[in-house]
């Protein structure tokens, strides 16, 4: 039986492959050297859609359909995880004000000190003000607690 | 199953503890009376049914012949060829150590009656549980069980020192319970890999105790460099526990610190029965189960057995603290039990085997009287104590009795096993040991008759300053408050101010009533000691008849071809 | 009556004591001030027993046929009451060792066949223990009734009696053991009961430390019985001293049985020999307080003095007497530690001696009398004669009745002075106490050797001994009876009198082969058995007469003559003792004055004597000498007496007790006396103190170096952690990147595994 894809040829394979690790390196060194959160994510979005050039391309080698339904079964996950992910950075920026990921160091050791590269150039725009909305029950404590370090980044 | 058959019966007495327990839980809303009252009556019962199931041992037909008795065997982790069992039984070496333990009970919680205060449920609880445990411990027939037991005779005694302790409670606790376990785990390994080794060779995955001791005689783990010198790494394995256990100089600073810290109750248990695991681990495991290397182990152990005795001793002689220098006593004293135990003779070993029990009886009198004077005076302090004999001299007499018991005075059950000891140590450095070996083994043994001139004094000193001399009164207002922060006290200190003990310093009739057993044992094992050692002769020198043969081995290899002066041990 | 059995009767005289022990213990609260009651009926009714039994035996033995052409049987009855201790199979003597049992031909006990280590509870009755035992309740009984008197309205007056009780089972039992080990047992038993009766008046720290002392000092004398005891396990695989028939039927000899004794060779001499001598001589020297193991005795008269009277002068204190007595054939065999015994007990009478003669306290006195008349007993046994034997004996049953009678009148003295006992605060206390005065005299005139009180016959036997040792030619008729000595071939010069050498030297090279260089020592201590030795002793011995007649007597001027002078203390006490304590005096004034005359006259105690299984050994046999009165040896010795005492009549007859007293005689020795030679202090410095040091070196070894370095293993992990957590930085990247890290490793690490 003949099958459904035909096997392509090695020079594609390579030139996706290849596609796909640039992708995911450039994801990599971007989470590893970024600090913004959502670039940080955007950097783990381009390592995920590496991994899915590498796949289909693959896929496509062996003519298996399996890798390519698997991609867009890790498309729809990654749509959803983005939601989640979002919302988490949304709420850090709410929390603190910034987006560094350098402000979450609660995982540390408690002996350790707080580890503080050179610090970003101080903004000289207006802090902005966030519109607040209605507290329906009692203000929580600390609510209104000044933001820990900076505003934004 | 007939609920009078001798293994029911010993199930019963195992089972009995742990309801008490259970029974002091539920009445722990009733107050301290009734949970104490009930603790009291559940020790009774388990006393009168152990002492029951001993005097049915000594008259059984198996005690004659050497088997073990009130074998129960239930099927606990089996799967297929894996077969630990609930395997159950006692023989002429536990025995005596498995009355021993539910009489020390009974008395652990007799001592308890007025100093536990606080949270009584759980103290009376946690002592019976261990009561429990130590029973378990030398009834237990599968490895696996003897290891959980001993084990777990851990952990109640870890909460009574940690709640209901003195000061450094915390810290006792805590350094006793990793340092005994930390050998134990070792012993652990140790233990299984005897079983697999007897698996491997065998072809039967068997826990049993007696089953293994015949699999290692026959397929003996490799005691040379092509076997890896299994044997001596098992040996060292188990040694790391049962040194820690016993405890042999010089892992033995876990024990003063147990004991100071201890409340009355645990102290009597620890030294009493815990101190005793140790020995009966070497007596159980090792001696008969690794006979090359026990036996090649057997000068270095002795020589630390000797150690203990002096060092011990010595440590005791500076001591400020009377319960802590008790303590270094039990060093001193489980020095003799180790050094009877490889020399390897059979004298020494069955006067160790006794001196386990005298050292239960004498220490733990000894352990209960000082804390019966702690409750009197609120303080432990030699310096501070003095004169004691004339405000309780019932106290005082008892406090004589078991000194004197203590350092070994003929008549009185300490200088049995003693003398057993020494006469076999002597046995052994006399014409026992190659020509290279004499000179060393006479003077350990010289050096042991002297620790029972040292052993004299300390304890001597100790009583002239603590019982004797001008009626002293101890300062009773502020000293009892500055070491102990914690609640009992102070509520205790309030108590005895207004309490009979007060007024009348002699002792309450609680408190005979838990000496007075140990007493009468005293003079007994003393007087007709040959009672209590017929029933153990021959599970001790089946015991230890391989180790003492592969020593015999060694020594005439060093000696030469058939040298004059080795013992052929029958 | 006649129906009763030795056997029971002897099982009577220990246990009779041990009952009313016991029961004045338990009765004691209710009996109140009549708690002596069954104490004194215990021991009477002993002693009545072991009077039957003495009488018994001596008619068993018979009387002294005057020629001693015939040798005396031995006498002995052994009574076995239960098991002590039994190990089957627990040694089994190597082949052809000195271990092997002698006289393989007696039994089955041929070498190679295992023996059990069987410790009997039994009782002998011969006539030593027969002889001891009489003494023992006698006495007993008469400080007993004394005590009622003097211990009247103590407190502590129910535990004095059942202690007392208890002391008089325990000396009972100790020489009527038949048993090394059971002699071992009741050896540090009487010292319990010493420890207890020292620190009767617990209240008082002198008492209180001077109880502990006499303990621990018991102790050191203890290890050497102990190791006496498991080297005799040793070298005869028995600690029996009789013979007992195995259940094969064979004979199992014991170490003082008839079986071995008959046998030449059956006791081992040499070096192992010798060691165990030693050993039982330190254990002699700890319990009869000689040196170096005397400094107890003074110390323990703050014990009551009854306590004094019976224990540490009559009876305990002898225990070491009766001990080498009883182990005369093992010394037999060690010439060398024979010649120690006498060496030791010539220096310490006279060491004694001299201390006494500054002592102000009046009990102090007596007991380094008591020390020293006990060296004397312990030079007259090392002659290692027949006569020496019996002679210590002889002057142990003399010196028990004067020396009791001493203390029970010092006791009397310091009751009725308030418990004042310097005899420089009173003095002319005859006017007011004509009985003490009295009976104190007549002990005083016993124990300074005057004829014909009984002290000067026994003292004349052991001088006599001596000097036969010092010029055996003089004494011609026992010229070859010095000591037979197994091991006198190996190791004696020829010349040196009594050789013979025996059967036993084949195995006395094995034996010596056991202990590697000890057969120099030895062979140094067998060289001292020369004449000249004995001549230095026997002087030692005449001079010590002269000072123990001296301050005999000093002590009876100060007390009882010059002007009446009473303590305030006394007060209205000053008077004499009450009949039950005049009584019990006047009861012992018999006997220190007549016994030793009717003894000595009727040989009746040394022919008794000899007929006791170890004397019967043909060693101490064969030294037996024609019964005589050395007139010469008796005048020397009643000379040094009356030396002594004219000095002290010089000295303090008629003058103030309180006046100088013997610092215009001495000087500086007086101080050098009066602090006892400085022997405490260089105890305490050389053994007390270096110990403590030592102990105290031991604790801060244990706490910082032991435990140390347990806290440190128990450190280590947390260092570890300490480590390890300087990478738990909190920043994301870093742990992506060591993630990152990781995987690449893996990778290539695979890669390269791979790549071929």
């Amino acid at each position: 039986m003949m099958p459904l894809l035909a096997a392509a040829s090695t020079a594609l394979l390579q030139n996706a492959l290849v596609v796909g690790a640039i992708l995911f390196a450039l994801g990599l060194v971007g989470i590893l050297a970024r600090r913004n959160l959502i670039v940080m994510f955007l950097s783990a979005e381009l390592m995920l859609q590496g991994i899915s050039v590498s796949l289909v391309a693959w896929s496509r080698h062996h003519g298996d359909f399996g890798g390519q339904v698997l991609v867009i079964f890790v498309l729809t996950v990654a749509a959803c995880e983005a939601a989640v992910a979002l919302v988490f950075v949304l709420q850090a920026f709410a929390r603190t004000g910034r987006l560094d990921a350098a402000a979450w160091q609660g995982l540390r050791e408690a002996t350790l000190a707080r580890t503080v590269d050179h610090a970003l150039p101080a903004s000289d725009a207006e802090p902005p003000q966030w519109p607040r909305l209605s507290t329906a029950g009692v203000l929580p404590p600390g609510a209104d607690e000044a933001p820990l370090e900076r505003e934004h980044v | 199953m007939n609920p009078l058959s001798p293994g029911m019966h010993l199930v019963l007495v195992l089972v009995t503890p742990l309801v008490g327990a259970l029974v002091a839980w539920v009445l722990g809303s009733r107050g301290r009376k009734a949970v104490r009252q009930s603790a009291a009556v559940t020790a009774v019962i388990t006393l009168v049914a152990a002492g029951w199931l001993v005097l049915r041992y000594l008259a059984s037909p198996e005690a004659a012949a050497g088997q073990p008795y009130a074998v129960v065997s239930l099927p606990w982790l089996v799967d297929r060829m894996f077969d630990v069992r609930l395997s159950l039984g006692l023989d002429g070496l536990s025995i005596w150590l498995f009355g021993l333990s539910a009489l020390l009970s009974l008395t652990a919680v007799l001592v308890s009656w007025e100093a536990i205060e606080e949270r009584p449920v759980g103290f009376y609880a946690l002592l019976l549980v261990l009561e429990a445990a130590m029973l378990g411990v030398f009834a237990a027939r599968d490895v696996i069980l003897f290891y959980v037991f001993f084990e777990f005779t851990l952990v109640p005694l870890f909460f009574l020192i940690g709640i209901w302790g003195h000061d450094e409670r915390r810290t006792a606790a805590i350094k006793f319970f990793l340092y005994t376990l930390a050998g134990s785990v070792l012993t652990f390994l140790g233990l299984l890999t005897i079983v697999l080794w007897n698996a491997a060779h065998t072809g039967t995955v068997t826990f049993d105790i007696d089953a293994l001791t015949a699999g290692l005689a026959a397929h003996p783990l490799p005691m040379n460099a092509q076997g890896g010198w299994l044997q001596w790494i098992v040996f060292l394995a188990l040694f790391a526990g049962f040194a820690i256990k016993v405890p042999i100089v010089p892992f033995h600073t876990w024990l003063p610190l147990a004991h100071v810290e201890a409340p009355t109750g645990g102290s009597v248990d620890l030294a009493g029965i815990l101190l005793k695991l140790g020995i009966y681990g070497f007596l159980r495991f090792s001696l008969p189960m690794l006979p090359d290397a026990a036996a090649a182990a057997a000068p270095w152990i002795f020589g630390l057995g000797v150690a203990g005795i002096i060092y011990g001793a010595l440590v005791a002689l500076v001591q400020t603290d009377l319960k802590r220098l008790i303590a270094y006593s039990s060093v001193s004293h489980m020095g003799y039990c180790v050094m009877g135990l490889f020399a390897l003779e059979p004298v020494a070993v069955e006067g160790a085997t006794l001196q386990l029990v005298n050292h239960g009886l004498s220490s733990a009198g000894l352990f209960a009287l000082v804390g019966m004077i702690y409750e009197r005076f609120h303080t432990r302090n030699i310096a501070s104590l003095g004169g004691i004999a004339s405000r309780a001299p019932w106290l005082a007499a008892l406090f004589m009795l078991f000194t004197f018991s203590s350092i070994g005075l003929p008549g009185l059950n300490g200088f049995v096993g003693e003398f057993m000891i020494l006469a076999g140590s002597f046995q052994r450095a006399w014409s026992g040991v190659s020509a290279a070996w004499r000179p060393a083994y006479l003077a350990m043994a010289l050096l042991a008759v002297a620790g029972v001139v040292l052993g004299a004094w300390y304890m001597l000193w100790a009583v002239e300053r603590v019982l004797f001399g001008p009626s002293r009164e101890p300062p009773r207002g502020g000293t009892h408050h500055d070491g102990h922060a914690h609640d009992t006290h102070d509520a205790h200190a309030a108590h005895a101010h207004g309490s009979p003990a007060a007024s009348g310093d002699d002792l309450a009739w609680h408190e005979l009533a838990a000496l007075l057993p140990l007493a009468v044992f005293v003079f007994w094992i003393g007087l007709a000691p040959a009672t209590f050692l017929a029933p153990t002769a021959g599970a001790v020198r089946g015991i230890m008849q391989p180790s003492a043969a592969a020593f015999a081995a060694r020594m005439s290899e060093a000696a030469g071809p058939a040298p004059a002066d080795v013992v052929a041990l029958p | 009556m006649q129906q009763v059995s030795p056997a029971t009767l002897l099982v009577l005289v220990p246990l009779l004591p041990l009952a009313g022990a016991v029961l004045t213990l338990l009765l004691g609260r209710w009996l109140k001030s009549r708690a002596h009651l069954p104490a004194i009926a215990g021991i009477a009714a002993a002693a009545a027993v072991a009077v039957v039994l003495l009488v018994g035996t001596a008619t068993q033995v018979g009387r002294p046929d005057g020629a001693h052409a015939e040798p005396v049987r031995p006498v002995e009855m052994i009574s076995t009451l239960w098991q002590w201790a039994t190990v089957d199979g627990a040694y089994t003597p190597p082949p052809g060792s000195a271990a092997a049992i002698p006289g393989t031909a007696v039994g089955g006990g041929a070498a190679g066949t295992s023996r059990p280590f069987t410790i009997p509870v039994a009782l002998r009755l011969d006539p030593l223990t027969a002889t001891l035992l009489a003494i023992i309740t006698c006495i007993g009984l008469v400080v007993a009734i004394y005590s009622i008197g003097y211990m009247h309205h103590d407190p502590g007056y129910p535990r004095f009696f059942a202690v007392f009780s208890l002391f008089v089972f325990s000396m009972s039992m100790l020489v009527a053991a038949s048993n090394f080990l059971i002699v071992y047992v009741f050896w540090e038993a009487v010292g319990a009961c010493s420890y207890l009766l020292i620190g009767f008046w617990f209240r008082k720290p002198e008492a209180a430390q001077a109880a502990k002392k006499a303990f621990l000092v018991n102790r050191v004398g203890d290890f050497g019985l102990a190791i006496a005891t498991f080297l005799l396990w040793m070298t005869y695989g028995t600690l029996d001293f009789h013979d007992t028939l195995s259940p094969d039927g064979t004979i199992l000899p014991g170490i003082l049985g008839q079986t071995r004794l008959a046998d030449a060779g059956g006791i081992v001499g040499g070096a192992v020999g010798t060691a165990i001598c030693l050993c039982l001589l330190l254990a002699a020297c700890g319990k009869s307080a000689q040196l170096p193991l005397h400094v107890w005795l003074p110390d323990a008269m703050e014990g009551p003095t009854p306590a004094s009277a019976l224990i540490h002068a009559a009876t305990m204190v002898t225990a070491g007497i009766y001990l080498v007595a009883r182990s005369a054939p093992l010394f037999m065999a060690c010439p060398g530690a024979l010649t120690a015994v006498s060496i030791v007990g010539a220096t310490t009478a006279l060491v004694a001696a001299l201390i006494a003669t500054v002592q102000n306290d009046l009990k102090r006195v007596l007991a380094y009398s008591t020390i020293s008349q006990l060296g004397y007993m312990f030079a007259s046994l090392g002659t290692g004669t027949l006569l020496g034997f019996t002679a210590a004996i002889f002057h142990l049953v003399t010196h028990a009745f004067f020396k009791a009678l001493l203390f029970l009148g010092a006791g009397s003295v310091m009751h009725s002075m308030g418990n004042v006992i310097d005899m420089r605060r009173f003095g002319g206390l005859r006017r007011i106490m004509p009985v003490t005065a009295a009976t104190f005299l007549v002990g005083a005139l016993a124990l300074a050797g005057v004829a014909p009180f009984s002290g000067f016959f026994s003292k004349d036997e052991i001088l006599a001994s001596l000097h036969g040792r010092g010029w055996p030619h003089a004494h011609g008729e026992h010229h070859d009876a010095a000591p037979a000595s197994s091991h006198a071939a190996t190791s004696r010069p020829l010349h040196l009198v009594g050789l013979r050498p025996t059967a036993a030297d084949a195995r006395d090279v094995d034996a010596l082969a056991l202990i590697g260089e000890a057969p120099n020592a030895v062979g140094w201590l067998d060289g001292l058995d020369t004449p000249a030795t004995w001549q230095v002793l026997f002087w030692m011995a005449l001079v010590t007469a002269g000072l123990t007649a001296f301050y005999t007597f000093r002590a009876v001027f100060m007390t009882f003559t010059g002007p009446t002078r009473v303590p305030d203390e006394a007060g209205h006490h000053a008077h004499e003792s009450p009949p039950v304590m005049a009584v019990p005096l006047m009861i012992l004034a018999v006997p220190s004055a007549i016994a030793g005359w009717w003894l000595f006259s009727t040989q009746w105690l040394t022919h008794f004597l000899s007929a006791t299984p170890s004397f019967t050994a043909p060693t101490v046999a064969a030294t037996a000498a024609p019964h005589a009165f050395h007139m010469d040896l008796a005048i020397q010795g009643s000379l040094a007496a009356a030396i002594g005492i004219v000095i002290a009549a010089i000295g303090h007859l008629g003058r103030r007790s309180d006046g100088p007293q013997m610092e215009r005689f001495l000087g500086p020795l007086q101080t050098f006396f009066a602090n006892r030679c400085y022997i405490d202090q260089l105890y305490t410095g050389l053994i007390v103190r270096p110990l403590e040091g030592l102990a105290l070196v031991a604790a801060l070894f244990d706490r910082h170096v032991i435990d140390g370095l347990v806290n440190t293993v128990a450190r280590l992990p947390v260092a570890l952690g300490g480590i390890v957590r300087r990478l738990q930085g909190g920043l994301l990247q870093r742990y992506a990147l060591a993630g990152v890290m990781g995987v690449l490793t893996i990778v290539l690490a695979l890669a390269w595994r791979l790549r071929g």
